[in-house]
């Protein structure tokens, strides 16, 4: 049944190769955890990319009732957190997964980095996966200040206040940071703008430009 | 699918393909487990606005103490509302008719035609609506005009000498 | 193309047998996630207030080594915490390939970058080791709700500028917490109105001119400060 549909769209679209390429294509011995257990190393990659599929759709989620101004984030979260049936299972999942997915980033970084798999003529990945990381610590940042609690809020003055110390246009930096002098209502919407378009779109972006890399170089050889 | 494709291909191993279709099945159920068990909050989380009983409450409408019986009269009101996580006090208003022996009736403001406010006459002893001329009776049915039914009627009580008008 | 060349030995097909092995893995996370999500409350403090100086900002767990890197650059070397030491590790991170250009791979033969990656990663633990320890934990009463008079009293606490020296886990002046819990109102009634007379070193001023309800006011936020 699956076979025949899965034969009508390729008569249509002739999709089989390109999904050979990503079913077929072999893994080497040397990173399959069966034959070398010291192999789980390699997980970690696979692992982030789960955990920030959690991230977008319990985020995509999250938009549904949250509203990013003054008057009403911190009660939209609240709402979430206490009213909503399962409303803390769903922001928890968001909240945890951004602490995992930094875990996981560094730890594929430690093993690309131990192995020396940045190494030629692998350079243009690691440079992707270095501007992924800083995409993560992005969504971090401007994660954080969502809730507009306490904690949020001081953070984020703290965070943005660090910014003006950069030599020269330090001030400019912080008044486009904070859309301002103070940390309001400006700041909230942009740093929400960001954490759900202008981020995601540069994660999907490199994380295709990511996974094309590595799918046309394969993965680097064994130690 | 694949091997079938290319007859010149050696038919393949059962024992690998049954291999396959095992690890096949084996990424479709975890991958069904992890969905589920996302799925459900996710689902849970979005529908529960419209699967929460809507609480209803008294609300305290001020004291009945100089109203003629048989004599409508409009007053307003605040009622506490909860819209999501939006909690404010609104002001409502509606008729209040005292009924000889202590019973009430309260009607919302609104003609059930098309929800315009409408006013006692009391030479006509009527409410009249000043859109479409629509008329009731002080028991709200309808005299004359196009409103298809009776003016609404809101649950309401007096206690101790206070009205209270129920909410929702 | 440049590619690498090398023994790929006994190869398995990416689907189904190399991801079933990844399914496996991210299952097990997801289990542990569940678990963390389900048995730990989700975070949310009080509703953000910019008039409450005397709350102590704590980033994010992964952000805490770069804030605590400020504590070591005082003053004017400030810049060199918050902007040239993160970019230069940023752009040294990003040019990675083209600094370490030797073919070697194994970490053993690469004693620069290998002990580079040890005390980057070791520093990092050290900054975030101690800006957890060293930064307290929100003062309770942030969480509570408080009394109408408490709430005038937290008004005047801000006003004032209490909270400059009286800092929590204490400052230039003593944690306030304590005073609460080790002396009694009057005590701290009479302090507040001359704080040389029950201590001839104080540097605290005096709150003399302070009515008498303003001053209840102080002492009854004062007491939600107490930890429970």
């Amino acid at each position: 049944m699956l076979d025949r549909a899965y034969q009508w769209i390729d008569d249509r679209l002739g999709i089989d190769p390109i999904i050979r390429d990503v079913v077929d294509h072999p893994v080497p011995e040397h990173v399959n955890p069966a034959i070398h257990p010291r192999s789980i190393v390699y997980c970690f990659g696979g692992l982030t990319f789960f955990i920030f599929t959690l991230l977008i759709t319990t985020g995509i989620f999250l938009t549904m009732y949250y509203v990013p101004t003054p008057d009403h984030a911190y009660d939209s979260v609240r709402y979430i957190t206490d009213e909503l049936t399962l409303g803390s299972i769903v922001r928890g999942i968001h909240h945890w997964s951004a602490s995992g997915i930094v875990i996981m980033v560094v730890l594929h970084m430690l093993r690309v980095y131990a192995q020396g798999a940045y190494k030629a003529p692998r350079e243009m990945n690691w440079m992707v996966g270095v501007g992924l990381l800083m995409v993560v610590m992005g969504f971090g940042f401007t994660g954080y200040l969502l809730p507009w609690d306490q904690k949020a809020y001081w953070a984020t003055t703290v965070g943005t206040k660090m910014a003006s110390q950069v030599p020269v246009v330090g001030h400019y930096l912080l008044l486009i940071l904070r859309g301002g002098e103070d940390l309001g209502a400006v700041t909230l919407a942009r740093f929400y703008s960001f954490h759900i378009w202008f981020l995601p779109g540069a994660a999907v972006t490199l994380l295709g430009l990511h996974f094309l890399m590595v799918r046309r170089q394969g993965i680097s050889g064994p130690l | 699918m694949h091997s079938s494709l290319n007859p010149q291909s050696p038919p393949p191993d059962p024992t690998l393909v049954s291999r396959r279709r095992f690890l096949g099945f084996g990424i479709g159920a975890i991958g069904a487990l992890i969905a589920s068990a996302l799925g459900i909050p996710l689902v849970g989380y979005a529908i529960s606005p419209a699967l929460k009983k809507k609480k209803e409450d008294w609300a305290e409408a001020g004291s009945v103490a100089g109203f003629q019986p048989l004599q409508p009269k409009k007053i307003e009101y605040s009622a506490f509302r909860k819209d999501g996580w939006i909690e404010e006090t609104v002001k409502k208003s509606a008729w209040v008719i005292l009924r000889d022996g202590g019973d009430v009736t309260v009607y919302d403001p609104r003609c059930t035609h098309l929800g315009c406010a409408y006013r006692w006459d009391e030479s006509r002893k009527s409410f009249l609506c000043p859109c479409h001329d629509g008329v009731f009776d002080i028991n709200g049915k309808v005299v004359s005009g196009p409103p298809p039914r009776p003016l609404d009627r809101l649950q309401a009580k007096i206690e101790s000498g206070k009205l209270f008008i129920m909410e929702g | 193309m440049k590619k690498d060349s090398y023994k790929m030995g006994k190869t398995e097909p990416f689907f189904p047998d190399f991801l079933f092995k990844e399914a496996i893995a991210a299952l097990l996370f997801f289990i542990v996630l569940l678990l963390i999500v389900v048995f730990s409350h989700v975070p949310l403090e009080s509703l953000a207030d910019p008039t409450d100086a005397t709350y102590i900002p704590r980033p994010e767990w992964y952000f805490m080594f770069l804030f605590q890197m400020l504590k070591y650059f005082p003053g004017e070397l400030e810049p060199v915490a918050v902007f040239v030491l993160p970019t230069i590790g940023i752009i040294v991170l990003l040019l990675l390939p083209f600094l370490d250009r030797r073919r070697e791979r194994r970490p053993s033969r690469r004693p620069v970058a290998s002990a580079a990656a040890f005390f980057g990663l070791a520093g990092m633990l050290y900054l975030t080791t101690m800006a957890i320890a060293t930064t307290p934990p929100p003062a309770p009463a942030s969480t509570a709700k408080l009394s109408a008079a408490a709430t005038a009293g937290k008004k005047q606490f801000q006003d004032l500028g209490c909270g400059a020296c009286h800092q929590p886990g204490g400052g230039s002046a003593p944690d306030l917490s304590k005073i609460v819990a080790e002396r009694d109102e009057e005590f701290i009634r009479k302090y507040l109105k001359n704080p040389k007379a029950s201590n001839p070193n104080s540097i605290m001023p005096s709150f003399d001119s302070l009515t008498d309800e303003q001053m209840n006011h102080l002492l009854e936020y004062l007491q939600t400060l107490k930890q429970q």
